[in-house]
């Protein structure tokens, strides 16, 4: 609707591309505008030597280049307009704020995706600017990301957590010095694993694998518990746990609150690799809570 | 549509912006003076009727899109007059969605084409059906005269316009209350329908 629809529907019959950048002596007739336009023979300037490239290029030193689809290299990024999309000649950027659920902006997919205002530089044929949904975001958004950032992304995407906090006692209760207190964690792929998430711009995905090796139990009374398993739920009539336990040797009465502060500290490895690359990543999640230890100070037997 | 807002209101005022009445001569449905049709009390004005009743909200809110309309257009004219890369983003206080991506298009396509505009647009504008609350909304119906804002190549001083075009334009623009205030959302031009 740029181009005239004459003019597009010309091209058609002619059998060109309906890609086609609007060339010289081209009639635009926005809809918006209240006046036609001739586009111009030569762009407003000479571009720096770019002309007739494609228009998805790369430096020798790698960074992006980009080039409208008449020929002329432009910023990848605008502050204004956002990044720049080889494929329709347009800048991209995600609308904030976000147009209301019903805004027909949402093209009804509301949440899903995001809604981006478009404004074009040369737009090829049929490319409008305005408001435009999109599942993912366009060729070009947020530059060239490297596997590594994708992994970062993909870790993100995971939401690792610390441990789901179990003990032998609740909150409620009391434990005793002396006494064998299980420790364990709820074993899912937020809190101990095995978690995989994949992150991906156009022409390159990243996979991330993560687990959990350990956590580090800081019990409040100056001890630290390390158990490289996520413990074992407490099983009535038992006493040791078969793998993660501690024993406090004193109480927590002289504590505040009168509870010692339990922090527990889960170590995930993470392996990626994707676009040809691999690596590996260490990151901690913490999860707390509390516990009460009193001593038991009559023992009754029989 | 709307929801709970008791002082909710659907109103539709027809307002003509006198002071530029007279770009804008030829338009069979100009109600001589202001005439307003609110919450069920449909008043038929006679032309002799000397001042409606408007409600005051309903009124309010007339006089904000009109400004923030005039603003749109100001900052449009401004932005345009010396496009660039990096323009000036006052126009992101009175457009959003669609109406900003078409400004900064505009901005973006002529500093590609070497094009920037001259002179000053008349407008002529009239709100009709207004509606408030948090997701209001209002028509701005416009003929937009265009003799003196002309697009002009600045490397030769020559004209960008195609050949035989109308001077004036009726252009049909939509405010909507975007995060709690008025703001031009759309903007589009009838060329088969003069004005």
């Amino acid at each position: 609707m740029l181009t005239a629809s004459l003019l597009a529907g010309l091209l058609l019959v002619l059998g060109a591309p309906v890609s086609a950048a609007s060339l010289p002596g081209d009639v635009v007739c926005p809809e918006w505008r209240q006046y036609c336009w001739v586009t111009a023979d030569t762009p407003g300037s000479p571009g720096s030597g770019s002309s007739g490239a494609s228009n998805a290029n790369t430096s020798p030193t790698g960074t992006r280049v980009c080039v409208t689809p008449r020929g002329r290299e432009v910023p990848c990024y605008s502050d204004v307009a956002g990044w720049f999309n080889d494929a329709d000649g347009c800048y991209w950027k995600v609308v904030d704020p976000p147009p209301a659920a019903d805004d027909p902006g949402w093209e009804g997919h509301y949440p899903d995706g995001a809604v981006y205002l478009v404004s074009c530089i040369d737009p090829i044929v049929g490319t409008n600017g305005g408001l435009t949904w999109r599942a993912t975001p366009p060729p070009g958004y947020g530059g060239i990301a490297t596997p590594a950032q994708l992994a970062q992304q993909a870790v993100a995407a995971m939401r690792l957590t610390g441990p789901q906090i179990h003990m032998t006692i609740d909150a409620s209760q009391v434990g005793l010095v002396g006494v064998p207190l299980w420790l364990w964690t709820d074993v899912s792929p937020t809190t101990w694993g095995p978690n995989a998430a994949t992150a991906s711009v156009p022409g390159l995905a990243v996979t991330a694998n993560a687990k959990a090796t350990r956590i580090v139990w800081s019990m409040g009374d100056g001890h630290t518990q390390v158990c490289e398993n996520p413990g074992t739920p407490y099983r009535t009539g038992e006493v040791h746990s078969p793998t993660c336990e501690y024993v406090y040797s004193t109480a927590s009465s002289g504590q505040p609150d009168g509870a010692f502060p339990v922090t527990a500290t889960t170590t995930w490895h993470v392996d990626w690799s994707g676009g040809g690359q691999s690596g590996s990543l260490t990151l901690t999640r913490n999860s707390s809570t509390s516990v009460r230890i009193g001593e038991l100070q009559v023992l009754v037997t029989g | 549509m709307m929801t709970t807002r008791r002082w909710l209101t659907t109103a539709t005022v027809a307002l003509l912006a006198t002071a530029l009445l007279a770009a804008c001569t030829h338009q069979p449905d100009d109600p001589p003076i202001a005439t307003l049709t609110a919450s069920g009390t449909v008043t038929p004005t006679p032309t002799a009727t000397p001042t409606p009743t408007l409600d005051p909200e309903v009124a309010a809110a007339q006089g904000a899109i009109l400004d923030v309309y005039q603003r749109f257009w100001a900052a449009t004219v401004a932005v345009l007059s010396a496009p660039a890369l990096e323009p000036s983003r006052e126009i992101e206080d009175y457009a959003y969605g669609d109406a900003l991506g078409h400004v900064y298009t505009d901005v973006l396509t002529y500093w590609n084409n070497g094009i920037a505009m001259q002179g000053q647009p008349k407008l002529s504008p009239v709100v009709s059906d207004i509606t408030l609350g948090e997701r209001g909304m209002a028509t701005i119906t416009d003929c937009v005269d265009v003799t003196d804002w002309q697009p002009v190549y600045t490397a030769t001083g020559k004209s960008a316009a195609a050949p035989d075009q109308a001077t004036r334009s009726l252009t049909t623009s939509t405010a909507s209350v975007i995060d709690g205030r008025w703001m031009i959302t759309n903007s589009v031009v009838d060329r088969a329908t003069p004005c």
